[in-house]
């Protein structure tokens, strides 16, 4: 199916030079330790807590409604401390997910709603299911599937649960995604 | 909308099973679409999923599929983590101050510490010293290998101990007495058929005819006899006995605690032993995953062959179907759809090569006894899947495969009639580089039905009816026969080095959307 | 050494026994299977997740089993099912179209060079080292009883009733849905889980007390489960952890609890061979692991034997039933049987070779005349 255009208006969203989307209504903190490497959407809502620890995302990534970047902690006997994050490139993470992981991959899916624990590595090509739950310090290799039910399935050359050709998918969706993400169109006068 | 939805637009694969473009595969070679399910799957490495390390397949299968190092939580299957904790160590020449040490161990906070706590003892001259020690835990139950009883490590991965199965060395004299015994019968059953069949000789001696000679011969000589009574295979059998595990008396009184016993998946993670109680839960050994290439079981070629290693994404082979067929995306219906009523869709082809593509839409799709048709105008025959009566002929084939799979009609019934369109339309090579230009679009003659045409891409309006006696609220589902050009770039036959160019067509099935609700 | 094991022996066979709710696989000379799996199977083309035999047509069957058994090779054996070797566990009673179904599958869409089929009850007895015992498997849709003599399976003195695991999952969900528990929360999964963790076979005394009493003895505490995915707590009494088993031993007229099946299947065998089978008996199956079965089971048979007039007139002088204890958990002992069954010569043998099958694409079957004529060979 094709992707339908997604309208903002011109009021909502800042476009910068290397063409990053982002919504006014974010809270990105420590933006100073935001990186956005170009083409890269932010939607409404989203939260990127670069106040924590740097954040960097690649090209043409989408980081969806309501959802919340946190860079991972890990406890010592001292206090806590924070890792930057890295998030690679042609990512998209759905609306309302709460990502904590040490390290994404490129061309990886985050599905709706899912929780990526602290510390987690998602490699390339994964995918994590609407919903899903990655307990702290999970690892998704390359080509698997992280499923709601807690379970991890696929592989590569595993045709049914990640599409083999996940790193094309993922390149074009990402980008289609970003061509049909257009501003309004301005009222015929 | 993303393409983890299923997919409106599903093709018909060679084997007859509807699957979406990007779960299908084009053997090169046959030319044809392949599915999951008709190509032969085949492993191409072992790793671990959790520590990404390729494993090589004889020790994979020397380690049982389990990987080496790492360890799944015997409670909820997820991933253990190794935690540190640090204990003083105290001299040896101070044994006194042993008996501290567990204490120290089971205070320590579960996150992990790299200063050392207070030192256990005041006096300066027992200079603590103190050492890591590692224990396994499950960051998604919390259960710890210290419930199993398992004392922490001093390094975190190697050393950690397997249970063993109680009733190994019973199983291994078993599978020696029956090997023996099978042996055993096999080596009576040739004796007997050895006598059974008299002896071919050229001289055939009268005297040799009950074989009482020879032996005979052989013990006036001093030799032993010839057949040496073999060891018979002994075992001691199992005893039955009327004492049998009676039911617990405090079962009737005794609460149950739900905590303590274990679920029927836990237990089935450790086969073996199947622990009822919570407490006897040992780690468990992460299973490997493994690489998967697939081949074409008609030409025996590689369909996709993924890299070695484990955190490599690409592949060495990949001929997927949406690099060679042309796509077919649904953008829209222009109306909503009715029962009877005349509606159009428009549809988005695209075109993967580096080809020009002229592109045909057959309405009517040809049914399955017009196939053979069809088949014949394909350049390259399919070979012949061996069939029973090949085998039995005695012919053999260059490739010994007995794997063929039946034909199953396409299930998926078209319920719209299509109004076809005027003629055949062309699909432009890609052309990447062209996705930085500014493309200029040539006003050239274009048929109808062609909406826009970008590139590659062309977008069409195909009109269409669904069937008057379509009930409210069902799919309904165009299916048409694409007939395409593909330039073909690999030949079998090494003589023509030039590409040749096949007619294919690919049966497309669109699921337009469910039907309205009837107004009236 | 083992390194050089596993050099020698190329290609282990696979040793499959496919139950109806759980399935049990591994390798030949293995003490243990490597994974016992729910016999379900989600389903490449929809994603739907169903059991492997519920199907309509032998088709949609094949289908099942291909998805199935690409599972089993792909993501829990990591082999490649291409020219090795197999055995399979079977119902010696059954449906032919399974057992040809899966032959199929194997030779033709996997490529297997060999399938030996073996008998369960006949090969669970293997573990034991004796030729003699009655074998009661309990399984999840049916429990049989089969007479092995002198290492021959005693056809004639086959019994079979519906009571297994299935019936004991409707007996649960019966009684918690008449103590007001909501039907949604009553998944098989859930059944199973109360069944496994809190049931088990009460003592005779206990059960007869309970028949002929007016008074019941005082049941045992009763368990709060919970169920996570509902966030519901179901309260399973006292009472049904102790009376769900009861099914298998109901008092009827029909007198096919599973003490007579026991008694009935030794009285369908010649007279001589009974004192034999009497003091061997071994249970087998998954639905034999529970608490209190055997005891319960030698108190009921041994109390027909004596009180019962139509078993104390064809049973003579004084019997004991005396039971076996498997190796391993009852629930794979038939897969061990085919795990050392595959380990000897016969796999050599005895196996149906893809050669063979490919010329009459038929299994060769103990019930059918054709492969049974003295001609043949």
């Amino acid at each position: 199916m094709e992707i339908p255009d997604t309208f903002y208006s011109k009021d909502e969203y800042v476009e910068t030079a290397s063409g990053n989307k982002v919504s006014r209504h974010t809270v990105l903190c420590g933006s100073q330790n935001i990186v956005l490497n170009g083409k890269v959407i932010v939607q409404s809502g989203a939260i990127i807590r670069g106040d924590l620890a740097n954040v960097r995302a690649g090209r043409y990534c989408v980081i969806g409604k309501d959802s919340v970047i946190r860079p991972p902690y890990k406890q010592f006997s001292k206090g806590i401390a924070f890792f930057p994050m890295h998030i690679g490139d042609h990512v998209f993470i759905g609306e309302g997910a709460v990502v904590s992981a040490a390290s994404i991959g490129s061309c990886v899916y985050i599905g709706k709603n899912a929780i990526i624990g602290r510390r987690c590595i998602l490699k390339d090509c994964c995918v994590i299911e609407d919903g899903a739950v990655l307990p702290p310090e999970t690892t998704v290799a390359s080509y698997m599937r992280y499923t709601v039910k807690g379970t991890i399935e696929g592989a590569q050359g595993n045709p049914y649960f990640v599409p083999a050709a996940m790193q094309d998918e993922m390149i074009n969706y990402t980008k289609s995604f970003y061509e049909h993400f257009v501003r309004t169109p301005a009222p015929a006068s | 909308m993303s393409f983890m939805q299923p997919s409106p637009v599903k093709y018909a694969c060679s084997c007859g099973i509807l699957n979406p473009i990007n779960k299908l595969f084009f053997c090169r070679h046959c030319p044809k679409l392949r599915c999951g399910y008709c190509v032969t799957h085949e492993i191409e490495s072992h790793f671990c999923s959790n520590c990404l390390e390729n494993i090589p397949s004889t020790e994979a299968r020397h380690k049982k599929n389990c990987c080496a190092n790492c360890f799944d939580c015997p409670c909820c299957q997820h991933t253990l983590s190794a935690r540190a904790t640090t204990v003083p160590v105290v001299r040896k020449s101070e044994e006194s101050k042993d008996a501290k040490k567990p204490e120290d161990e089971s205070g320590d906070s579960p996150a992990a510490a790299s200063t050392p706590p207070t030192p256990a003892s005041s006096k300066p001259s027992a200079v603590p010293t103190t050492k890591k020690m590692y224990y396994l835990s499950c960051l998604s139950c919390r259960w710890t290998s210290r419930d199993a009883g398992i004392p922490d490590q001093g390094v975190a991965t190697g050393t950690w101990p397997d249970n063993e199965c109680l009733y190994q060395a019973r199983f291994n004299s078993l599978v020696e007495y029956f090997q023996a015994v099978v042996l055993q019968e096999k080596q009576e059953k040739m004796e007997f058929m050895r006598r059974k069949t008299p002896k071919q000789h050229k001289f055939p001696s009268l005297t040799d005819r009950t074989g009482l000679t020879v032996s005979l011969i052989r013990r006036q000589m001093g030799w032993n006899d010839k057949t040496i009574p073999k060891a018979k295979a002994v075992i001691t059998p199992a005893e039955a006995t009327a004492e049998v595990e009676e039911l617990p008396a405090d079962i009737f009184t005794e609460p149950l605690n739900l905590r303590n016993v274990t679920t029927i998946a836990q237990r089935h993670s450790q086969p073996a032993d199947q622990p009822t109680a919570v407490s006897s839960l040992y780690p468990q050994r992460r299973t490997l995953w493994i690489k998967r290439s697939l081949r074409c079981r008609q030409c025996e070629h590689n369909l996709i062959k993924p890299e070695y290693h484990p955190t490599s994404i690409k592949y060495r082979i990949q001929l997927f179907a949406s690099c060679h067929v042309p796509e077919v995306v649904m953008v829209r219906c222009e109306q909503s759809l009715a029962s009877g009523k005349s509606n159009a869709i428009l549809l988005k082809f695209t075109n993967p090569t580096m080809y020009d593509m002229t592109i045909r839409l057959l309405t009517t799709a040809p049914t399955e006894d017009a196939e053979p048709a069809a088949e014949g105008s394909r350049i390259k025959e399919e070979p012949v899947s061996s069939s029973p009566h090949l085998r039995a002929a005695g012919i053999t084939l260059s490739r010994q495969n007995s794997t063929r799979e039946v034909k199953r009609e396409v299930t998926d019934v078209s319920n719209a009639e299509i109004v076809p369109l005027e003629s055949e339309f062309v699909l432009s090579q890609r052309d990447d580089s062209k996705e930085f230009d500014e493309y200029v679009q040539l006003p050239t003659e274009e048929p109808k039905f062609i909406v826009w045409r970008k590139g590659n891409k062309v977008l069409i309006r195909l009109q269409f009816t669904p069937a008057e006696e379509l009930p409210a609220n069902t799919d309904v589902v165009l299916g048409f026969a694409m007939q395409y050009t593909y330039v073909n770039t690999v030949t079998n036959a090494p003589e023509k080095k030039e590409p040749t160019t096949h007619a294919l067509y690919s049966r497309v099935f669109i699921n337009a959307g469910a039907t309205e609700q009837k107004a009236n | 050494m083992p390194i050089y094991e596993s050099v020698m022996q190329e290609k282990p066979p696979i040793v499959l026994d496919i139950g109806t709710a759980y399935t049990k696989l591994g390798f030949t000379a293995e003490a243990s299977p490597r994974k016992i799996m729910p016999t379900e199977v989600v389903l490449t083309t929809t994603g739907i997740r169903k059991r492997l035999f519920d199907y309509d047509t032998t088709e949609e069957l094949h289908d099942q089993l291909v998805d199935f058994l690409q599972t089993i090779f792909f993501k829990h054996l990591l082999v490649s099912p291409k020219e090795r070797k197999f055995v399979v566990v079977e119902n010696v009673f059954g449906p032919t179209v399974l057992r040809e179904t899966l032959a199929r599958v194997l030779f033709l869409h996997f490529d297997v060079s060999s399938v030996l089929f073996v008998p369960v009850h006949l090969i669970a007895l293997s573990t034991l080292a004796v030729p003699t015992a009655v074998v009661v498997d309990i399984g999840y849709s049916e429990t049989s009883v089969m007479p092995v003599y002198s290492g021959v399976q005693i056809m004639s003195a086959f019994k079979d009733q519906s009571y297994g695991g299935s019936a004991i999952h409707a007996e649960i969900r019966r009684q918690l849905l008449e103590a007001g528990i909501k039907d949604d929360l009553l998944t098989e999964s859930v059944l199973e889980d109360i069944k496994v963790r809190t049931c088990f076979v009460t003592t005779f005394e206990r059960s007869q007390a309970r028949i002929k009493d007016q008074a019941p003895p005082t049941p045992p505490p009763g368990v709060d489960y919970i169920v996570s995915d509902h966030d519901a707590v179901i309260h399973v009494p006292g009472t049904l952890r102790e009376t769900v088993y009861e099914i298998m031993f109901e008092p009827s007229n029909e007198r096919d609890s599973l003490p007579h099946l026991i008694l009935r299947s030794i009285l369908d065998c010649t007279l001589d061979m009974r004192r034999a089978l009497v003091e061997s008996v071994l249970l087998v199956g998954g639905g034999s692991m529970v608490q209190g079965l055997q005891s319960r089971l030698r108190d009921e048979m041994q109390h027909l034997l004596a009180e019962d007039s139509f078993y104390a007139n064809r049973f003579h002088g004084q019997l004991q039933f005396k039971f076996f204890n498997p190796i391993g958990k009852q629930n794979f002992t038939a897969w061990l049987g085919g795990a050392l069954c595959g380990a000897t010569d016969l796999i050599q043998t005895r196996s149906l070779a893809k050669e063979t099958y490919l010329k009459s694409e038929h299994v060769p079957d103990w019930s059918n005349l054709c492969d049974n004529r003295p001609t043949g060979s």
